[in-house]
């Protein structure tokens, strides 16, 4: 028998998803993934000022916000064949690492979290118990019982006084949560831990980009940023202090409770290690420029078909014609008129709302293909191909987090266990950890190069008169990001964003081969068709931020997810 | 009330983008422009903003939120909900912008941060269907009420204000 299930709308992401699965034999066996709100950024932007751009784009989003100011001025920046001064590379890959460690993190523990973490379960936990399990893994300064204890003590008050609030729709007790009451407790004191952390990385890009979310500071030719160590008005000396003092408190959460709260759930899940692979061609970008041209960077980026490391092909420059020439996307099953597949440049954002058609159009998301083909983006495609290129961070703290799962679970743990819903989270704590490394970077490449007497951060751009086209990328928290600009004499005569989520949430494409979400989904294990567990968990490791991915949205409010069970 | 002189916030949230959404920020708004506070308040746009308002919490606080609020009642209906009542009824069907105001308010206790005193000025909408920066005719009647309230509440906190 078959029974189709429809979460609607999936919560703990930004933005409105719609999951359909047919479940038969306790699995599922086809899914459709539907961005079920629609973007008008690109209308918006028709005739405006290519310098203006980044602001608008900007505003796709409250979450990721600096993200599409970057990729903005990029693609501008591409256009024109701009050279923009280093020390605005340096502060722009500041933010973008700070931002990025924060995402992730929030993205882990306040977004994800709750799907393997069973807050009830820590009530029942040994404080001394927890204590000495976390001492086994990690020497993190907050292990001590009274630490639990203080922790368990609160959780309970807030329990006991029948305000569940955020812990509300939980899965609590599900058959599918096997974390122990101790792991439990250690898992939700850093819940609550990383509520500051994260706070702090975000600080970081309020100091250097003015303001959060929605960074004040980029620039079409640089980043708005005067640089003066004697001024107060300037980035002087005490304003890079503070980055400095706020930086020094990321390091032990990343490294001795998220990564080790990961390979803890891991182990304890070794199931999920083996579900939810499904699009194994993955895409990512490089980013951390260091130079003015956009040719030397701090992390790699390239294709990897058929999830094969030995196969990966590097992308090397902002302007790199491989990843220029790889890029359509597909309406035929999206809600736009007509079926076309076209590369960005001669993008269309032209509505045609059909309702939800199984074998038709059914979603607000385009289907971007790389030659041709569906590929999933974000992290793990990110953290693979910084594997495949022999990236030094990567490969030492992936040995790190691999070696952890060894050590819990007893049995052999080879690399291609990442190639799963598990995977993506894994992937995600070791890039934060690449992320924190680059933030430490750029910051001494930005105060050496300040000290020898550099203090530019802006170009002016020229506009020619004709046509320019160009294009910019951004490796984000969600993966492979870009910007497609067309100008005509100084005005933007076309302009699409191709976001991550636009790539992972994708319905089926020109070849009706279906999107990662969609993939990911077939063969998940469903225990309870009224609480499909399941579904948020693989869901949720791709990080859906589908504000973004979809090109005025549903005013109805709807609060609480409805899961309709259709016989 | 018996307070360590707290700093005192008022904290308008809501989305301006629909109608009657944007009550509490449009409050503030009219709050900062039109009004001089003593002693000196913290008056803060909260937009749709969620955990990024967990820094303006804290137990050296006392805050007003204005916002938006479906009480299942008549348009326009004023409502004020105190401390510990705000999360109790707070159910998914009561603050426009749950997600948002009853996880922050959570956080803000599980974080000890809980200020020392929270108290939610509650507007019933009439319509937030629409994309409209101007709020409904029925709401925009009630909007110098709602100001009066707010005034009176930062009255009982100590705070003394004056027409710009």
């Amino acid at each position: 028998m078959t029974r189709r299930i429809v979460v609607d709308p999936v919560t703990r992401i930004e933005g409105h998803l719609r999951i359909d699965c047919d479940v038969s034999n306790g699995k599922v066996s086809k899914a459709w993934s539907s961005g079920q709100m629609w973007r008008g950024i690109e209308t918006i932007l028709k005739g405006r000022d290519p310098r203006d751009a980044w602001v608008f784009t900007q505003r796709i989003c409250g979450v990721c916000t600096t993200v599409h100011a970057i990729a903005s001025v990029r693609a501008v920046e591409n256009a024109l064949d701009m050279e923009i001064p280093v020390n605005a590379q340096f502060i722009r890959n500041m933010i973008i690492a700070a931002h990025g460690i924060h995402d992730h993190i929030v993205h882990f523990y306040h977004l994800s979290a709750l799907d393997w973490v069973d807050i009830v379960s820590a009530l029942s936990a040994g404080p001394k118990a927890a204590s000495k399990l976390a001492q086994s893994l990690s020497d993190y300064p907050n292990n001590g019982w009274q630490e639990y204890k203080a922790v368990q003590d609160k959780l309970k008050t807030f329990v006991g006084s029948g305000q569940l609030g955020i812990f509300a729709n939980g899965y609590w007790g599900h058959p599918a949560m096997k974390l122990p009451p101790e792991v439990n407790l250690i898992a939700a004191a850093h819940y609550l831990e990383a509520f500051e952390i994260q706070r702090k990385a975000n600080q970081i890009t309020t100091i250097l980009g003015s303001k959060t979310p929605h960074v004040q500071n980029m620039a079409v030719g640089g980043v708005s940023n005067p640089i003066n160590p004697d001024s107060q008005a300037a980035l002087n000396m005490e304003r890079l202090q503070l980055v400095k003092d706020l930086m020094n408190q990321l390091q032990s959460f990343i490294y001795n409770a998220y990564i080790v709260d990961v390979t803890v759930v891991a182990a304890f899940y070794q199931d999920w290690l083996g579900y939810g692979s499904g699009v194994m061609d993955y895409l990512s970008v490089p980013d951390f420029p260091t130079d003015s041209k956009g040719t030397q960077f701090g992390t790699s980026g390239g294709y990897i078909p058929g999830g094969d490391v030995s196969k990966f092909k590097p992308i090397t420059t902002f302007g790199d014609k491989y990843f220029r020439d790889g890029v359509k996307e597909s309406v035929k099953h999206a809600w736009y008129k007509g079926d076309s597949n076209l590369h960005p440049y001669q993008g269309e954002t032209d509505p045609n709302y059909t309702d939800f058609q199984d074998d038709g159009k059914y979603s607000w998301v385009k289907a971007p293909t790389f030659l041709g083909r569906p590929a999933q983006v974000g992290p793990l495609a990110n953290v693979l191909a910084m594997y495949a290129a022999g990236h030094e961070t990567t490969r030492k703290v992936a040995g790190i987090a691999l070696a952890k799962i060894k050590a819990l679970t007893k049995s052999d743990v080879p690399i291609s266990v990442l190639h799963s819903t598990l995977g993506r989270h894994a992937a995600r704590a070791i890039r934060t950890a690449v992320l924190f490394d680059e933030l430490e970077k750029n910051y001494d490449l930005l105060i050496n190069n300040i000290a020898s007497g550099d203090m530019t951060s802006f170009n002016p751009p020229v506009f020619p008169k004709g046509e320019q086209q160009g294009f910019g990328f951004h490796e984000a928290p969600r993966g492979t990001l870009s910007h497609w600009i067309v100008i005509k004499n100084g005005k933007i005569d076309n302009y699409q964003a191709v976001v991550p989520s636009t790539w992972n949430a994708a319905p089926r494409n020109d070849d009706d081969a279906i999107g990662p979400y969609e993939a990911s989904l077939k063969g998940n294990p469903i225990a309870d068709a009224e609480q499909p567990l399941e579904v948020l968990r693989t869901v949720h490791s791709f990080d859906p931020c589908l504000a973004c991915a979809v090109h005025l949205h549903d005013n109805k409010r709807k609060d609480i997810s409805k899961v309709h069970v259709l016989v | 009330m018996s307070l360590s002189s707290p700093q005192v916030v008022v904290l308008g949230l809501g989305n301006i983008l629909l109608e009657d959404e944007g009550i509490g920020v449009h409050v503030v708004r009219h709050l900062e422009q039109q009004y001089r506070f003593s002693p000196e308040i913290e008056i803060v746009d909260g937009g749709t903003s969620g955990l990024d308002l967990l820094p303006f919490f804290g137990t050296d606080k006392a805050i007003l939120l204005i916002d938006a609020v479906n009480f299942d009642m008549q348009p326009g209906t004023v409502g004020v909900l105190e401390d510990d009542a705000i999360l109790a009824q707070l159910d998914p069907k009561l603050s426009l912008h749950h997600l948002g105001l009853s996880d922050l308010i959570s956080i803000s206790e599980l974080t000890d941060r809980k200020p020392q005193k929270l108290t939610l000025l509650g507007i019933q909408p009439k319509s937030m269907e629409n994309m409209d920066l101007e709020m409904t005719e029925t709401i925009k009647a009630v909007f110098n009420k709602v100001v009066d309230h707010a005034l009176q509440i930062l009255k009982t906190w100590g705070i003394n204000a004056t027409r710009r």
